[in-house]
């Protein structure tokens, strides 16, 4: 069991989750792992629990929804994600969810980036540093002194990623990201998935258009809660067995 | 010229003190004048100041008017038969409250030569807390995505086929009234997620952050603040010393 945790950067083990309001299973028994630095593309039918899954991955479901209850274990890099501080979670996973415009809430993109950083007390010069580095990283340098409001959706999406990789997490959530993109957008979105996966970081992404993204390693079909299967694009079963 | 975010600060609130303390139009007309050379000095174009004026402007004549017409001091001005219309007291107080809103929206001006990012870095460079700082911007961020919740859930609205032109007044609120939970709901979601987001971003890990920015105090900002503050300060004196 240690070796799984050990080579994986995620581990789910047994994860059920339910509303306390309505008594509601949203994820039932999920178990599955990624291995460091790979793609895996979550999809499935509208409510069938991806963007819970998605919450409970990054840690983010009890702030999300307090009246959640949560079982199983969610271990990202060896720890798990509901047993560490805030701190430590937002330097494991970082997570971007469907509607940019409520996760963008400083006056420049520039800002926007330094966010993270400066709320982790990183010295000045190092977050300049990261800052230059990411508006160089996804081509929207340009777009330094801008608004982050008043850009289009597929700029507003690179500088909600560039924001969460402020802090370089080593898992990187993205909850149906491209959804709301045309397709020059969605393909440069593709384009920063690929170079981060070459980079090393492990990216969950939850989308219904599976043909748009082809250089993924395994996808994962959710229906009702359950994990219907977990392939990779031989159609090989990837589940690991923890 | 390019003075600091903080010093712009402190000539606005000089400004805007005296404007509240005086209530004499040759005083105020003044204390505008003075406001508009500053503008000037800051390079804000004029024909700005009055288009921030206008969405003010019904409100300036609204108080003016009700000054000149409740305000029954000095001599009589206009009078039909035997009710007085119009007193020099209450003309001067109108045009004194007039004055006083046209100050207030030009100094608003003179805060718009910094960014918001300046404004925010500017007061927690003076000891504010930032938590503080950061609602109070975010809650100006906020308004927008507060308007545009209103006017999609009207334009949703009518679209179904209620035009809200035609119908009478007590049946509007009552619309508004059933439209105003969701819009609520709508707006707090969206409160949420923003905060989900920025927790996850770390916001408030730890009791302090550290800026990728600072703000440095000229000699020159040192010296306009403490003429500025000399200035109000021997101006209000005087102002006192002249009302007892």
């Amino acid at each position: 069991m240690k070796s799984e945790t050990k080579n994986n950067a995620v581990v789910i083990r047994g994860l059920t989750y339910q509303y306390r309001i309505n008594g509601s299973i949203v994820l039932k028994n999920i178990e599955f792992c990624i291995p460091k630095g790979e793609f895996t593309l979550v999809t499935g039918l509208s409510g069938c629990g991806k963007s819970t899954l998605c919450l409970c991955i990054s840690g983010a479901d009890e702030l999300m929804n307090p009246d959640g209850i949560l079982t199983g274990e969610v271990i990202i890099n060896g720890k798990d994600i509901h047993k560490i501080n805030a701190a430590e979670r937002a330097l494991e996973v970082g997570i971007v969810f469907q509607n940019m415009d409520t996760q963008l809430f400083s006056f420049t993109v520039e800002d926007e980036i330094a966010f993270a950083p400066e709320n982790l007390c990183l010295p000045p010069e190092k977050i300049k540093e990261r800052v230059d580095y990411l508006l160089n990283l996804l081509g929207i340098e340009y777009l330094r002194e801008s608004h982050p409001h008043r850009l289009s959706g597929g700029e507003k999406s690179l500088v909600v990623l560039a924001a969460v990789l402020a802090l370089d997490p080593p898992v990187v959530i993205m909850d149906e990201v491209m959804s709301q993109l045309d397709k020059k957008s969605k393909m440069r979105v593709i384009d920063v998935i690929r170079m981060l996966c070459d980079m090393g970081k492990t990216i969950i992404a939850v989308e219904h258009d599976i043909k748009a993204i082809e250089s993924v390693h395994h996808i994962m079909v959710l229906q009702d809660g359950k994990l219907k299967s977990f392939r990779d694009l031989n159609g090989e079963d990837n589940t690991c067995h923890i | 010229m390019k003075l600091d975010p903080r010093t712009k600060m402190v000539i606005a609130v000089c400004i805007s003190s005296l404007a509240v303390i005086y209530n004499t139009p040759d005083k105020l007309f003044f204390l505008l004048l003075l406001t508009m050379l500053l503008l000037l000095v800051f390079r804000i174009n004029l024909k700005s100041v009055w288009g921030s004026l206008k969405p003010f402007l019904f409100m300036v004549f609204s108080l003016f008017f009700i000054q000149c017409v409740f305000i029954r001091s000095g001599s009589s001005l206009l009078t039909i038969g035997n009710v007085t219309i119009l007193t020099s007291g209450g003309l001067l107080q109108g045009v004194g409250v007039a004055l006083r809103i046209m100050i207030l929206v030009a100094v608003v001006l003179l805060l718009t030569t910094f960014s918001s990012r300046e404004f925010i870095l500017g007061l927690t460079q003076c000891k504010l807390p930032y938590e503080l700082v950061f609602m109070v911007s975010l809650a100006i961020r906020f308004l927008p995505l507060f308007r545009d919740e209103a006017v999609n859930t009207f334009t949703a609205l009518q679209l179904r086929g209620v035009e809200l032109k035609k119908i009478k007044w007590g049946r509007k609120i009552e619309i508004y009234i059933h439209l105003l939970l969701p819009l609520i709901y709508g707006v707090l979601i969206k409160a949420r997620q923003m905060a989900v987001s920025m927790e996850s971003r770390g916001f408030r890990v730890y009791p302090k952050r550290t800026y990728m920015k600072k703000l440095i105090l000229s000699s020159l900002d040192i010296s306009v603040m403490l003429l500025s503050f000399s200035v109000t300060l021997i101006l209000i004196v005087i102002y006192i010393k002249e009302s007892f």
